[in-house]
Formats: structure tokens, sequence, C-alpha cells
């Protein structure tokens, strides 16, 4: 009888929401409770307080962070989504050539994680010591061209990290466009200009609205770019306080946590508006496209891929070779010179038992993460596919959005909290286990969201064949399913293994010297002004970036060559 | 019911047996209180227009849908009821899907294979031995290591066939497998898959929407209409004297006029008349129950029954008069459409010449191929 013999991978995918809710509901209690003790929670003196729900609440002392907080974020978020979506555009209809390379210059900027991406705008924009500033001044006398310490440069740094998450999120709904919407259009007198707007956006709006959402919720609660960028600018955020609250003691913690709460509010925002649009248009899931084609852009061909191009050369191409460059300098300046290069600085880090140990952690941890992640999204996506509307998936679908959505830093430090005051966790604290665990527990959401669009897509009949000729649901998942979603797995397992890679946010609060990751030591050794090591220390990060996106890459070729042969 | 693994129960006349089959989705109701047996080595073909219920009911019997009412038997075993089921893997029936299903990343063996382990428990060895020995059956001997994606749709299909009674089932069901084809290669295919199926010795369930398909795989056809069955029986007699008028119009009775009983007929065989749009027909009686002089009856009947020539050519038997409106020319014949006194136009298959349009032409109606339904909406 059915029920009696339940499904074995779908039960496996509640229980791990089960773990997931606990997961994330713990810690949030404990960052509320940390919010009204005077002290560590639990530890001896420690006694509750409102004394900082009142400064904090009451006062409008941190409005002006708060107002900075969500002003970069809906900044950050327009401009990412819609520069991220009109490269989806591009590059998923439009004839362009070497498209390929197109996708990988954009993804590639995902090897720029805020901190690095800080780290290569100071070397081209410091005050009369970055590049472009030393070159304007020395071509026309006029002193710096862009100011470094500004709102919009704030933001332009952070638009340019965050533009490679917008063309990831939109580009499976624009490809997803029917054509044939499009020629219809352009029969009955549209321009180009005007099917995009009436036809193809339309399509793709709550794709693009769900990925305003996202990177709303991922940019407000990014620290690494006001930390280092925002005291000369004025410009201060209440991550960026947390941070500097932890770091150097100089604000409560208790306070720090309450800061934590505010970052909530927005996040809860973001997750609601996330599921509403889901909800209302299948933001998510896509339907394949019935037939392929792209657009000729006939005499703004040119214009507009020079455009785009300008775009990838500032945002990605330059950064990187600036960084590059400056790792091999002895000291950072604009005015360069042959003998102010030298391999002094790699010979120095690679000899680094901490820089070794970084290296190792960042790896082990990137993989395991992203393999731990992989599984667990297959089977939560299997669950939300297979039982579509039913209560199970729909709960499943919730569990495992909420962690997308929250901020970052709250709940690294409520997961602190709880290792500290939990006597069973505390041979946990500052582990590389509780680092994972942290880490998988806020992309298994991502995994998910990738691979249930795909497997949604998959004919049910390939399922349905395979139920008929007897196969339990574990034999259907590995045989029928999995293959089919092959290259979708390992595309999902690479970005998820760069985005541990490039973690800080998460990291920040959770580690100690001996699971201190390559994010953490960059930023510790720019804090210090070690600047020999710092950019180093960011090329290796990008390296393994690089080693990431080559090695799937060449599975992912792999795979297609060899499946040419079932299509 | 306890899940078990359903058995053979020795011979079995019944292969299949709903009893009372509903499924309801939301607000609609897909299938009707159905009820329909099927004996071991028939085929019953489920028949009628995109959406009525066909492959609702299908997939019911498959355990791919849960009914909502109604009980399902296979073997004599119960299978399905409200709110119990047995899960389609522990069914044993094979199933040709519409679109095949073949498993794109398996070669045609292994699709084959892998039923044959699953479901006959098989070591890998025999299990691929088995789907060798199948797939030479079908003349697929030399397609063994390609996949699906390589082959024709008409080597697809017969794939497809062959992973269904790979595992040794039951019961075939067939989901509309000649519909992805093209015309030529589905009629090509229609004779041969009748062969295979037969020769399998296995009750089959079939789906199509396609009546000559219909008519010419069954041996006993159901046509549903909006969930239920309006038609039950062998395709001749349902071809012959078809009980309804969306049975009849379904099995190509397009035309249809209203008309006016003006005699009842005889007990020695003189089928009753009916005059209608100003032609006086004889028709085949489709309903129980003897309808009284002047009651409004529904007249239906097929193109094909109508012949219809130029007045210079029409003998006294062409006493019906019309105008041609148009005329389509079908290969093997034309078919005419013309205008009746009243207004209203039927079709017929020209004999010789075609009148210009909106030239007088006269026609006969054979007169048993004219179904008579009672029209008690009307009065006369």
């Amino acid at each position: 009888m059915r029920g009696q013999h339940a499904d074995i991978v779908a039960n496996t995918a509640k229980v791990i929401s089960v773990i997931i809710v606990l997961s994330v509901a713990v810690p949030i209690i404990y960052v509320v409770y940390g919010a009204y003790e005077s002290g560590i929670p639990g530890q001896a003196g420690s006694h509750l307080t409102t004394e900082w729900q009142d400064q904090v609440y009451g006062s409008g002392a941190y409005l002006s962070a708060l107002t900075w907080s969500i002003v970069l974020g809906v900044v950050t978020a327009t401009t990412a989504t819609v520069i991220g979506g009109a490269f989806a555009w591009l590059l998923t209809r439009v004839e362009v050539p070497f498209r390929s390379l197109w996708q990988g210059v954009l993804l590639a900027g995902f090897a720029l994680p805020p901190i690095l991406a800080t780290m290569a705008w100071t070397s081209l924009l410091a005050p009369n010591s970055g590049f472009i500033n030393i070159w304007y001044n020395d071509i026309t006398g006029r002193g710096n061209l862009i100011p470094l310490y500004s709102f919009a440069t704030i933001a332009f740094v952070m638009t340019c990290v965050f533009v490679p998450l917008g063309y990831l999120l939109t580009a499976g709904a624009f490809s997803a466009v029917d054509i044939s919407e499009e020629e219809a259009a352009r029969t009955h007198g549209f321009s180009i200009r005007a099917t995009l707007w009436h036809v193809t956006l339309r399509a793709v709006r709550r794709s693009m609205l769900v990925t305003w959402v996202l990177i709303f919720s991922i940019s407000g609660q990014t620290f690494a770019v006001v930390v280092l960028l925002g005291a000369p600018a004025n410009v201060q955020t209440i991550p960026e306080l947390m941070y500097q609250g932890v770091t150097t003691g100089q604000i409560p913690l208790g306070l720090v946590t309450m800061l934590g709460t505010l970052l909530f509010w927005p996040a809860l925002i973001a997750f609601v508006l996330l599921l509403f649009v889901q909800r209302k248009g299948d933001a998510v899931r896509v339907q394949p496209s019935l037939r392929e084609g792209r657009w000729s852009l006939g005499r703004y061909h040119g214009p507009v891929l020079a455009v785009f191009g300008l775009y990838l050369a500032v945002s990605t191409l330059l950064p990187f070779a600036v960084l590059m460059l400056d790792s091999f300098l002895k000291y950072q300046t604009g005015h360069l010179t042959r003998s102010l290069f030298t391999l002094g600085n790699y010979t120095t880090a690679l000899q680094d038992p901490d820089v070794l140990r970084a290296l190792e952690n960042t790896a082990l941890l990137g993989v395991i993460v992203a393999t731990v992640v992989v599984l667990l999204s297959f089977v939560v996506a299997y669950l939300q596919v297979s039982a579509p509307g039913s209560a199970a998936a729909r709960f499943v679908e919730i569990v495992t959005a909420f962690p997308l959505a929250l901020p970052r830093l709250g709940l690294s430090l409520g997961i602190l909290w709880v290792t500290d005051s939990v006597p069973v966790l505390h041979r946990w604290t500052g582990s590389l286990i509780l680092i994972a665990g942290s880490m998988i527990l806020v992309n298994v959401g991502l995994g998910t969201r990738a691979l249930s669009a795909d497997m949604a897509q998959l004919p049910r009949g390939y399922v349905e064949a395979a139920r008929l000729a007897g196969m339990g649901s574990v034999d259907r998942a590995v045989r029928i399913i999995a293959p089919q979603l092959r290259v979708t797995l390992v595309e999902t397992w690479r970005t998820v293994l760069i985005l541990a890679f490039l973690e800080i946010d998460l990291v920040v609060f959770l580690y100690t010297p001996q699971s201190e990751t390559l994010s953490i030591a960059t930023l510790l050794d720019l804090s210090q002004g070690l600047s020999n090591t710092a950019y180093p220390l960011a090329v290796m990060q990008v390296a393994l970036v690089a080693c990431a996106l080559v090695i799937s890459g060449a599975i992912r070729g792999w795979m297609r060559r060899s499946s040419r042969r079932w299509a | 019911m306890d899940e078990t693994v359903v058995k053979e129960m020795g011979v079995t006349k019944l292969a299949v047996e709903l009893r009372g089959l509903t499924k309801r989705f939301r607000d609609s109701v897909a299938v009707n209180d159905v009820s329909l047996t099927v004996e071991d080595g028939k085929v019953l073909v489920l028949l009628g227009p995109s959406g009525c219920g066909k492959t609702t009911v299908l997939r019911c019997i498959a355990g791919l849908e849960e009914p909502s009412a109604g009980q399902i038997f296979l073997g004599g075993v119960e299978v399905s009821a409200a709110g119990r089921s047995v899960r389609p893997e522990r069914r044993q029936v094979g199933m040709v899907f519409q679109s095949y299903a073949l498993w794109p990343h398996m070669t045609v063996l292994e699709n084959v294979a892998l039923v044959c382990r699953r479901q006959r428990h098989l070591s890998n060895a025999k299990a691929h031995e088995r789907a060798r020995e199948l797939l030479e059956t079908f003349g697929l001997g030399a397609m063994a290591t390609r996949f699906p994606g390589e082959l024709s749709g008409g080597q697809q299909q017969r794939v497809a066939l062959a992973r269904a009674i790979g595992g040794s089932p039951r019961l075939l069901l067939m989901d509309e497998p000649l519909s992805a084809l093209d015309q030529q290669l589905r009629e090509e295919l229609r004779a041969e898959l009748k062969r295979e199926i037969a020769a399998t010795g296995l009750a089959c369930v079939y789906v199509t929407h396609d009546q000559r398909e219909a008519l010419g795989m069954a041996d006993h056809l159901a046509i549903l209409n909006a969930g239920r069955v309006v038609e039950y029986g062998s395709p001749a007699d349902l071809y012959r004297q078809p009980s309804s008028q969306f049975g009849a119009a379904f099995l190509g009775a397009k035309n249809r006029i209203a008309g006016a009983l003006v005699d009842r007929g005889d007990a020695d065989g003189e089928p009753p008349t009916a005059t209608a749009a100003g032609v006086r027909l004889q028709f085949v009686p489709c309903q129980a129950g003897a309808a009284e002089k002047g009651a409004r009856v529904d007249l239906v009947w097929r193109p094909e029954s109508t012949i219809v020539r130029r007045p210079a050519d029409a003998d006294g038997e062409f006493s019906s008069h019309g105008t041609v409106v148009a005329e389509l020319f079908l290969g093997t014949h034309s078919q005419v459409q013309v205008r009746l006194e009243t207004g209203e136009e039927i079709l017929g298959v020209l004999e010789g010449p075609c009148p210009p349009r909106g030239d007088p032409c006269q026609f006969q109606v054979r007169p048993k191929e004219v179904f008579g339904y009672e029209n008690p909406g009307q009065s006369a």
C-alpha cells in the first residue's frame, strides 16, 4: 500500500530540510538572545538587558548605517541585474562571435569577490598613487581623475562583483524565450528594441525580479568593500560596523549582535518577495524553447559589442591585470620601474606555513562543500520536482530558500554563539567542520534552485517508464535522472566550489588560526598593511578559481561530447 | 489491501477490470465512472478526442495516477482503489509511451536489458541475452549499440515495444504509440504493430484518437467522451450501428441533419423513413424504442455513403437535389460539399465530373448507412 513503503529519496529530503531548519533556527535564536545579553550568552556575569535594543532601534544612532546598507544593496542589485541581464540577452539572443570567450571572461568575474575587487581598484584609483590617477595627472596635471573613496566607487566595485551573478541568474530565462514569439513581433513591425521591451523582457521579468532580490540580499550583507573604502568616504554600513565591532572590540558584542538583527529585516522582506515572485510565475522553472535562434543587430552590431567589450575590459580584465602586476611589486606604487619587480612576494608567501595551511584549508573546504551541496541539493530537488505542490515540497522550498536570504554575518555570529554557549559543541568552535557545515547550509538553496529547474524539464515519461520497469526511487534518481543532469551537476559543483573558495562573510567570525582560509588571510594582511603578501594571496585565490573553471570546463566539454550521440 | 507483488493466478479470463473508475483533477472530472474489462490476449482500444480521459484511464491502470473512486483489478487482483494502490513498479505492466520515453543516455540494448533485469530479476548477462533476443525478434539486432537518438521514429517505436515486453508483463499499455510518426509511416506500422502485439499473447489496452487506427487494432472498442464511455463493442458493430450520435460522428459520420419520422418501417425489415431538409431518407434506427410518426430524428451518415453526380449523369436512384459548394480532391476520390434546399450542407463522394461551383447536382444516400437518433428535445 502506498504510504507504508514511502519514497526513500523523498524522506531523505525531508530529513535534510529538518536539519537545515534546526541549523538555521538555532543560530538565529541565539542571535536574538545574544542581542539582549550584556555579554556572551550563557557566560557568567552576563545578564539580560534592553540597552542594545534602545541604542539600535530607539536612538537613531545607526539609522544612517542602515540607510547606507539598504541604499548600497538597492543600487548594487539594480545595476548588477540590469547589466547582468543585458549580457544574458546579448549572449543568448544575439549573434555574437566568440560567444564562449565572452562568457568565459564574464564568468571569470566570479574570481573577483569583493575583497579582491577592492584591492584591484585601490591599486588603480588610490589618491595620488593609483595607476589611473597617476597617469591622468602625468598627462593633464589635474590631480586625480576618479576618487576612490566615494559612494559611487564603492557602488561601482560592488556592481562589478555582482554582474556575473546577475548574468548567471537571468541567462536561463532569456535562453528559454521562444524565438517564434520575437519573430511574430518583428513580422508585425516591431523593431529589435521594441521586441526586446514588449516581448523578451516581459517574458523574463520575473526572473529579473528574483535576481534583483537575491543580489540585494547578498550584497547588502557584504562588508569587505566598505571596510576597506568606507571610512574615508563617510560610508558606514551595518555589516562593516559588525565586522569592526568583533575584530577591534570597540563595540560591545551584544550591541554588535543587535546590529545584526537589523540585517534580518531587509533579508526577511527579500525572502518573502522571493517566494511570492516564484509562486506567481515559475520564476526559476523555465520551459525549454521550442526553437532556437538568434538575432543580428545589423548596423548596431559593432557599437553594442564595443560597449560590452569595454565593460568587460574595465570590470574584469583590468582588475585581474592589476592584481597580477601588484603581486610582483616590492611595494605598491603607480610609478613603475624594472627594479620594483620581484618574485620575492611569492617566495615569502609559499614558504610561510600559515599561508600553505590557508591554501590547503581553502581547497579542502571548497571540494568538500561543493560535493556535499551537490548531493544534498540533488535529493532536495528530486522531492520538489517529483511531488510539486505537495506540503513537503513547499516546506523544502521555503527551508532551502531561507538561508540564501539570511545575512551571513548574522548567521555566522549566531553559529559562533551556539558553539560558545553549548558545552558539547565547544570542540567544534573554529573548526573546518563547522565552517564547512555553515557553507553547506547557505549553499544548498542555490544548488537546489539550479538542479530543480533542470530536473523539471526532463520528460516525465523517463521516470514513469523507469517506475513501470520496477525501479525504486534511488535507482531512478541514480540511473535515469542524474545522467540527464550531469552537465548541470558539474556546473553547480563548480559554482559552489568557487563560492566556497572565495567565501569571507561566513568565515570571518568562525575561523581560528588553524582554520584560516586564503580570503581571511588576505583580509588580515591588508588590514595590517602587508600588501606584499596580500596580493600574492589574492592571486592564489584567482588561480584556484581559474583551476576550478578549467577543470570543470574540461569535464563539461567531455560530457557534452560523449552525450552528443544521445541527442 | 496489502501491497504484494501481483502474481499470476493461473489462467485468468480477465486481464483488466475497471469498476466505476473515476479520476478528478481539482475542479474537473477527467474520468467519470468508467467500467471496462479486457480479456487475456485481447486488445481493447480507447478512442476519443483530446481531453476525453482515455490517457488518464491508461495512467490509472499503470498506477501513474491514483483514482479518486472505483477499483482496478489486474489478473483478478485488486491493485487500485480510492486511497490505496499498488505502486507502478509492482504492477507488472509494460507501457509504450506516446513519446516512447526511451532513456537517451542508454543504448538500445541497455534500455531493454535494464527492464529485463529489474522486472524478471535476471543477472546482468542473462538480461542482456534476453534483450538481444527481443531485439532480434523486432528486427533491431543491428541497432543494439546505438542510442535512441540515432534511430528513426519507427525503430524507436519498436524499441519501446521491446522494452515494454522485456519485463514479461501481464498487460501491455500503449499510449498513442503511432502518433509521433508521419502519416505514411503510421499506416505502414499499423499492421506490423498489430501482428507484434498478437504475437506476445498479452492483453493490451491501446489509446488513440485516430478512428482508422482504432478500428484496425481493436478486438473491442470503447469510445470516450468527457470522461465517460459512450460506446462499447466490437469495431464492426460500432461502425455499422453506433448507438450514439457522438460515436457515429467520431467514426466518420460527418453529415448530420434534423428530420421528422414519416414511416416507422415494418417487421419484414423495411427500414424506417424520415424527411430531412427536403430529402427523404431511409435509416437504421440506432436507439431502442419505437418513435412515433412525426417525431424528430437526427440523421447521421458518412460522406462515403453519399454519391454525388451531375444531373446529366444521374439516374432515377439519384432523386435528391442540391448545389455544389466546394470540391476537395483527396487522391483516390473527390469529396464534394453540397448545399441542400433548406440551406444545410452535407459531404459526399463525387462520381464522374464535378459540376462547377454553384451549379445543381444530384445525390443518393445508401439507406443502410444512415443512422437515426431520436431527438426528444424538439417537437415536430
